[in-house]
């Protein structure tokens, strides 16, 4: 616009100035002349021609000159008049004057005079004066007109100037107002750029400021600040970076970044990157916040970097902005972070791992103690003794199931082991548990209940066996630390549909504040000494924390010092819809039992062991006898409340040695445990007043359901019930069962002595005809042995020969011996 | 502007016998242009002939007072002023009719006027401006496109003052 309106100006002013050239152009050429002058000179000449006359004429007539003299200064005279008029007619700046009708009559006028006129003046000079008073009239004749032209040259030319000069005059103005409007414009552009000259001054000045305090900023930064450009030049280095990098500022600005201060390794990717991102704009390390690199000193030595690259814009140009970090010292602090991070997790693993292998090694001892000290009972002892005894067995008892405790959880903690996934009846699984759990909490005076507040609980998916323990550790705990009170387990299936939340709240002496937030840590006991009179280990919470986990559920404690305790237990069971028959076979729910002394007598030390342990495992505290006479004696000795007595031994069989006790008057309850299978037998044998009979080989779900049977309907219960072993469940899983039980290389011990023996059995049958005694006992025994061991064929081989009637025995003996000795080949170790 | 007082026709006898001058000439030759010293009684005449034998110089020109292009010939200013060695700061040139001018010696230089004594090829009449008439070179040098040199532009010369 202003820029417009200035050219506008400047061309309009330009125009008028070269309009004033051309007039003072026209002034200074003076086309004109003088021409006033001129005019003027045409009558004085015509006047000097007129007088020239009449002096000649005088002098003529006076005779004071010659007539050639006299007629020499006329003529001159006369040509200079004729030649003025000759340039006035001719010259062209003398053209207007001839434009009016008047003037041009003069003109017309005088060339007639000059004709007649030169006509006269050429004469001879002899006859010149004749012609004197001729010419003297013709010249003065044209006195009037020339006074008239002159008048109107006069008038024309002073017109003429006057309009030249108005016109110049004009244009002047119009060159002084165009002049002026262009000043004004200029000076309110000078106005405008002096604002704008003031604005950029203070804008220069506030930005100054600014860019001195960002300079204050990157000198005193603490973290290195690079800036660099897109070819990858150096255009900032700060303080930090010099001392990081060992660069001054000066060496390595302008410089190639990647050259200085990226380790060889990196900069083929920088490269990339940066060629990528200028390609394609797309950014990895840029603005990707902070980042953890490499970055290489002037010493070439290499160090860690967090960094963090901004593109910014300065000007069009786009510059990387880097702000770096040496992070040496971190790294190494982290580094031992971790390293000692990584040992104590690898003493911890080793502890872990040091506590397992000790209580495995201390359990095979342990039996040891156990089974000297049963010995030593039989012995006849003073009272002091026996009390000594009775301690010893009952510390190494609770030994013992510390020891089972902490095998459990290693066993839990592997993570390879996942929870089972199967169908089971979950308020099934709880009313097992309350029925088992009811005579301990009833002893306590403390009511035991269970509710259900939700449907769709009986076809649930889950781990049954790791739930149950679960609630038998929670409900245990609770009836251990209540006394006189209530214990209420309440089980509802929350609003999400998977998940079951099943909470177990007692009012007893409850979880003191200091110790809630331990309470599942391992080995953590609420009260040492009580804990030490309840017998916990302080695993049992540990467990059940790990089991929940497993499951993939949690669990959570609250609870008031004095007033009671609520666990509860949020796991996923989804509903299943139809329950398989099969799958219900599977559940193995193992209640409780009220615990109670037990006498084993049982001549094998392997089937000693395992009933032992058994038993041990249904919370039942057990004593053991090799035979029925030592059995008798310690029937005697100590009040048992169920005996569990094998019927095939050597010497006195069970029924015989039941009799003895029976005539002693030991009242116990006793169940028989054989491996006879035949009807008859079992008739017999309840008839010689077994309360039961536990059929080889003996697992302990069905030992369980004999003892239950036994606890439920008190002493004497249901005669003639026989507890046999399903079959189906033998195998493999007796065998792992074993394993978990008595541990592997125990298990492996048992199966090298087995193979010994049997192998010995049949080397001796080989050629034989023949069965002795001897023989028959031993088969029965390895039979019985294999039983337990899950070799179900081997064991019928060995029955087979067991029960070879005699009649047969020459013929059939060797086939069977091969048979087993198949069968024994293909036991594995 | 400068005019002399009084125009004496000036005797043949009295004239210096002028070097450049032919000797031979005929005693009723006229001169047609006079150089008269101011400081002295002394002055140079000089005849057609003279003017013949100096170096010949034309100028072709337009004039405010002619028509069309004109060709002049004649003598330049300053070959005369060389060849009569004045050296006077400036020349008065007088006319018939006793108009008078003054150049300044400063406009005798090459390319600069000429005394003209022929017109178009023929010797100039005292009706058509002669005998002598100063031309400027007003084509070929616009700069005496001048009223001062117009001024200067004497036609009917016969008389040149100067302190010699």
């Amino acid at each position: 616009m202003f820029a417009a309106l200035l050219v506008a100006m400047f061309v309009l002013t330009g125009i008028l100035m070269a309009e004033v050239y051309g007039r003072l152009r026209d002034l200074s050429t003076a086309s004109t002349d003088n021409l006033q002058w001129n005019i003027a000179q045409l009558e004085v000449e015509l006047l000097r021609l007129d007088a020239q006359i009449s002096t000649t004429a005088q002098q003529v007539e006076a005779e004071e000159t010659t007539p050639a003299d006299a007629a020499a200064s006329l003529r001159t005279r006369f040509d200079i008049f004729y030649s003025r008029i000759a340039t006035y007619e001719h010259g062209h700046l003398y053209q207007p004057l001839w434009q009016g009708a008047e003037n041009a009559a003069i003109l017309k006028g005088l060339r007639d005079y000059l004709q007649s006129g030169a006509v006269l003046v050429d004469t001879p000079d002899a006859e010149f004066r004749t012609h004197l008073a001729e010419l003297g009239q013709l010249t003065a004749a044209q006195k009037k007109p020339v006074r008239a032209l002159l008048l109107n040259g006069v008038a024309q030319f002073a017109q003429t100037s006057d309009e030249a000069r108005a016109a110049l005059s004009q244009t002047l103005t119009r060159l002084a107002l165009s002049s002026l409007l262009l000043i004004a414009v200029l000076m309110s552009l000078a106005l405008k750029l002096l604002r704008l000259l003031r604005q950029g001054r203070r804008v220069a000045a506030e930005n100054e400021e600014v860019r001195a305090s960002l300079e204050t900023m990157v000198a005193s930064s603490l973290d290195a600040i690079l800036v660099v450009n897109r070819k990858g030049r150096i255009l900032e280095f700060n303080g930090a970076a010099e001392t990081v990098f060992g660069y001054s500022r000066k060496e390595v600005l302008g410089k190639n970044m990647a050259q200085k201060i990226i380790p060889q390794h990196l900069r083929g990717a920088h490269v990339e990157g940066m060629r990528r991102f200028l390609a394609t704009g797309e950014k990895k390390v840029i603005d990707a916040g902070r980042l953890r690199l490499e970055a290489m000193r002037k010493s070439g030595e290499i160090f860690p970097v967090e960094l963090s690259i901004t593109a910014a814009e300065l000007g069009r140009h786009t510059v990387f902005v880097s702000f770096l970090r040496d992070i040496t010292h971190q790294v190494q602090a982290e580094a031992d972070l971790e390293r000692a991070r990584d040992e104590a997790r690898a003493g911890e693993k080793a502890k872990s791992d040091l506590l397992t292998v000790m209580s495995h090694e201390m359990r095979t001892p342990l039996n040891g103690i156990l089974g000297s000290l049963e010995l030593l009972k039989r012995d006849p002892l003073s009272e002091r003794q026996l009390r000594s005894l009775r301690a010893a067995k009952l510390s190494g008892d609770l030994l013992l199931s510390h020891v089972n405790d902490v095998l459990d959880l290693s066993r839990f903690e592997g993570v390879q082991e996942a929870a089972a996934n199967v169908p089971f009846d979950l308020p099934e699984l709880v009313e097992g548990l309350m029925t088992a759990q009811s005579a301990p909490a009833k002893a306590r005076g403390t009511a035991l209940r269970a509710q259900y507040l939700t449907d769709g609980l009986t076809h649930v998916l889950g781990d049954p066996a790791a739930l149950n323990r679960c609630l038998v550790n929670l409900v245990g705990n609770a009836v251990k630390f209540t006394q006189d009170g209530e214990i209420l387990v309440e089980i509802e299936r929350l609003q999400d549909g998977a998940t079951v939340e099943i909470r177990v709240s007692d009012t007893g002496s409850g979880i003191p504040e200091d110790k809630i937030d331990s309470i599942f840590d391992e080995f953590v006991t609420v009260d040492p000494s009580f804990g030490r009179e309840s017998g916990g280990t302080g695993l049992g919470l540990a467990i059940t924390k790990r089991l929940v986990t497993r499951m993939g559920g949690s669990i959570m404690v609250d609870s008031i010092e004095g007033e009671g305790s609520l666990f509860q237990i949020t796991l996923p069971l989804p509903q299943v819809e139809a329950p398989l028959q099969a799958a219900e076979a599977e559940v193995e729910v193992l209640e409780d039992l009220p615990p109670r002394q037990v006498l084993v007598v049982e001549d094998n030390e392997i089937n000693r062991d395992i009933l032992t342990d058994m038993l041990t495992e249904l919370g039942q505290e057990v004593e053991t006898a090799p035979d029925g006479p030592t059995g008798i004696e310690a029937a005697q000795t100590e009040w048992q409340h169920i005996i569990l007595m094998d019927i095939s031994m050597p010497g006195m069989d069970g029924i015989e040695a039941l009799s003895h006790m029976r005539r002693a008057g030991v009242e116990s309850p006793a169940l028989a445990v054989t491996a006879h299978a035949s009807a008859k037998d079992h008739k017999r044998i309840l008839a010689a007043g077994f309360a039961g009979i536990v059929t080889k080989p003996v697992s302990l779900d069905q030992l369980h359901k004999a003892l239950s049977a036994l606890a439920d309907e008190g002493a004497g219960g249901p005669e003639g019930r026989v507890f046999e072993t399903d079959h189906s469940q033998l195998g493999r899983q007796t065998r792992d069962d074993f394993v978990d039980r008595m541990g592997q290389d125990k298990f492996a011990a048992l199966i090298g002595k087995f193979s010994k023996d049997a192998s010995a059995l049949l080397t001796s049958l080989q050629g034989a005809e023949a069965l002795s005694a001897e023989a028959v006992q031993e088969a029965h025994n390895l039979a019985g042995m294999a039983g337990l061991l899950g070799e179900a064929d081997l064991q019928s081989a060995l029955k087979a020969i067991e029960d070879l009637p005699a009649a047969q025995q020459a013929s059939e003996l060797p086939d069977l011996v091969d048979a087993a000795r198949h069968q024994l080949e293909a036991l594995s170790p | 502007m400068f005019f002399t007082t009084v125009f004496r026709p000036i005797a043949v006898a009295a004239t210096l016998v002028f070097t450049l001058a032919t000797t031979s000439l005929p005693a009723l030759a006229e001169p047609i242009l006079t150089v008269k010293s101011t400081g002295s009684d002394r002055s140079i005449a000089l005849e057609r002939a003279d003017l013949d034998q100096l170096p010949r110089e034309v100028v072709r020109t337009r004039t405010i007072w002619t028509e069309g292009l004109v060709e002049f010939e004649g003598v330049s200013l300053a070959t005369l002023v060389a060849e009569l060695g004045l050296t006077a700061e400036e020349l008065s040139f007088v006319a018939l009719n006793d108009y008078a001018v003054t150049i300044p010696l400063s406009d005798a230089v090459e390319g600069g006027p000429i005394i003209a004594d022929r017109m178009n090829g023929e010797p100039m009449s005292v009706r058509d401006k002669g005998p002598l008439w100063v031309i400027y070179p007003f084509d070929s040098n616009p700069d005496y496109q001048a009223e001062k040199y117009y001024a200067r532009s004497i036609w009917q010369l016969h008389r040149i003052e100067a302190a010699l």
